[in-house]
């Protein structure tokens, strides 16, 4: 028998659908913007600390000389009581909101996809005790639990990304033990098994693979949420120490001197908004290309 | 004898009531047995919810059985260890029904076909670059082109998702092949191409075919042996010929008068007085 030549891996077929989710993404100028602020937020987090004018005030240093100064060319976003120019402090603080924000939502899908897809595979008495243990958590009011192991542990990153994920993994263990459920009954699941695959190949290689769309969107809408909540836990003072900056302790430092040095509280604060506001709209976006029957 | 399925019944529990109790069950496959030689083709004919497709489940362990043995060449299927059983299904392959819902949109032709090389390793045993060898050769041999290798299955019709499907049954070369309603899903002239594919396939690689199908015209191009189920029950068994021509019982009968007669000659919408 003549060898048999091996086409060339073909691609196309893999790039054509990304152009087409792409052209759909693009009919939504929202999305767009969205996708622009996310990428800006995250190249400024990325390159914060050497594009900024004041890298002393972001590492504690003050000038008190010059505190409370208005928006000006000098200081864009004014200065706050101990006269750190509040970009620099905003730029940088980008950092911490962004990195909890995605530690939190990578820390829910694995261990929220982990149970759910066991949960939802093995089904009987292991399904019962995994969801009664999600359920109990979903109870749990994520801010009180928080304070609750800040209480406990310590302030700090960690312990708040910690005590966040903690409420966050059980909706993620929900969803994916729903969608594994459903696609467990799927054809190509039962010729896997009559093929003699085992669970791990096959929960894997066929069942997790096309449950990735719903996990995707949900994690680019809670990022937002997690962003607001980390900013919240600032805000009411567990999470980052001072000096490190970040957006909820920037606010709640400037809660005192409101409205008559009002940048000092605009400036975290718009930040805030507008991280929250750019994965909402992403999110929307990616449904709309990765789930088209949920569009409105 | 290869497969030999002997008294097998399968109930299905009911729902569940109050704390203990449990509703009326049903008996998908009742006293079911039937036993195919190795080379033929044997035909299985029944309606939709006579229990066709729940006897391969069975015959497959993807179901428990209420009762009764099935042996692979002598072997009890639902007495085997896990790993027996594995071996076990490299030599008993199916085709489904479903041509569309059968393969992993995911995954491309190329992985799809070389997964049950991939799962059965320890029998086959070919590196990576035998084995995208060994699924070019399967795809030529199921009629299908080297350039299809790596797309995916959504750029296929139903006629060659089929032929993909078979493909992927031949992999490690089984001698069993289950074919559940293999061209129920297709057009008239697919399901030609592809009954000629597998009768083909049949020659050259010594196969047994267990054909399920509620279409008789199939079987009796196909079979060699058929046997009627009704409500989880066999009505009759024999050769082709035997049952199409000399039908022992009532249902049978009706079967045979409600298949279309290609000749439109007899017809019963002709109208009589038309020339």
């Amino acid at each position: 028998m003549t060898p048999i030549a091996i086409p060339e891996r073909r691609q196309s077929a893999r790039l054509e659908n990304w152009s087409r989710a792409f052209y759909r993404f693009r009919q939504s100028w929202l999305s767009i913007i969205g996708l622009a602020i996310v990428i800006a937020l995250i190249v400024i987090a990325i390159v914060a600390p050497w594009i900024v004018p004041h890298p002393e005030h972001v590492v504690g240093g003050t000038n008190t000389g010059a505190k409370f100064q208005p928006p000006s060319a000098a200081a864009w976003l004014g200065t706050n009581a101990l006269g750190q120019d509040m970009f620099s402090l905003v730029l940088v603080g980008s950092q911490v909101s962004l990195f909890s924000g995605l530690a939190v939502v990578f820390i829910a899908i694995v261990v929220g996809t982990i149970v759910g897809a066991i949960a939802g595979y093995f089904g009987g008495w292991i399904d019962e005790i995994l969801m009664r243990i999600t359920d109990l958590l979903l109870t749990i009011p994520s801010l009180i639990l928080a304070m609750a192991v800040a209480a406990a542990l310590g302030t700090g990153v960690w312990n708040m990304i910690i005590a966040i994920s903690i409420t966050w993994w059980p909706a993620y263990a929900r969803l994916v033990r729903g969608e594994v459920l459903v696609k467990k009954e799927e054809q190509f699941v039962v010729a896997a098994h009559a093929l003699g695959a085992d669970w791990p190949r096959i929960l894997g290689k066929h069942i997790l693979p096309n449950i990735v769309s719903p996990i995707v969107i949900k994690a680019s809408l809670d990022m937002g949420f997690a962003i607001l909540t980390v900013a919240s836990l600032g805000f009411v003072g567990i999470g980052v120490k001072p000096p490190t900056p970040e957006w909820g302790t920037l606010l709640s430092g400037a809660r005192s001197y409101m409205p008559d040095y009002w940048w000092t509280a605009v400036a975290p604060g718009v930040a805030i908004f507008l991280a929250v506001l750019a994965f909402n709209l992403l999110g929307d976006g990616l449904r709309d290309v990765l789930d088209p029957k949920a569009r409105r | 004898m290869t497969l030999d399925i002997q008294n097998v019944t399968k109930n299905f529990p009911g729902p569940r009531q109050g704390f203990f109790g449990r509703g009326e069950g049903f008996t998908a496959l009742d006293n079911v047995s039937l036993s195919i030689r190795k080379g033929v083709s044997f035909g299985l004919v029944g309606e939709s919810g006579s229990g066709k497709t729940t006897l391969t489940r069975c015959i497959l362990r993807l179901e428990t059985l209420s009762a009764g043995n099935i042996l692979f060449d002598g072997v009890d299927i639902h007495k085997l260890t896990p790993l027996e059983m594995r071996r076990l299904r490299s030599r008993l392959q199916i085709v489904f029904q479903d041509p569309y819902a059968s393969l992993d949109p995911r995954m491309t032709i190329h992985d799809i076909v070389a997964e049950p090389l991939v799962i059965h390793g320890d029998v086959v045993n070919l590196n990576a670059r035998q084995r995208t060898e060994r699924v070019l050769e399967l795809l030529l041999q199921v009629g299908l082109r080297s350039e299809h290798l790596f797309r995916y299955p959504h750029e296929f019709s139903g006629g060659q998702r089929q032929r993909i499907g078979i493909a992927r049954a031949l992999a490690v070369g089984p001698e069993f092949l289950i074919l559940d309603e293999p061209t129920s899903a297709l057009d008239v002239s697919v399901q030609a191409d592809v009954l000629n594919l597998l009768h083909r396939l049949q020659e050259e690689l010594n196969l047994t075919y267990f054909f399920i199908s509620h279409d008789l015209g199939v079987i009796r191009y196909i079979c060699d042996d058929v046997a009627v189920i009704y409500r989880g029950k066999l009505v009759e068994q024999g050769p082709v010929a035997e049952i199409f021509d000399h039908p022992k019982s009532d249902y049978t009968r009706m079967l045979l008068d409600a298949m279309p007669d290609p000749d439109p000659d007899r017809s019963p919408f002709r109208q009589k007085d038309a020339v």
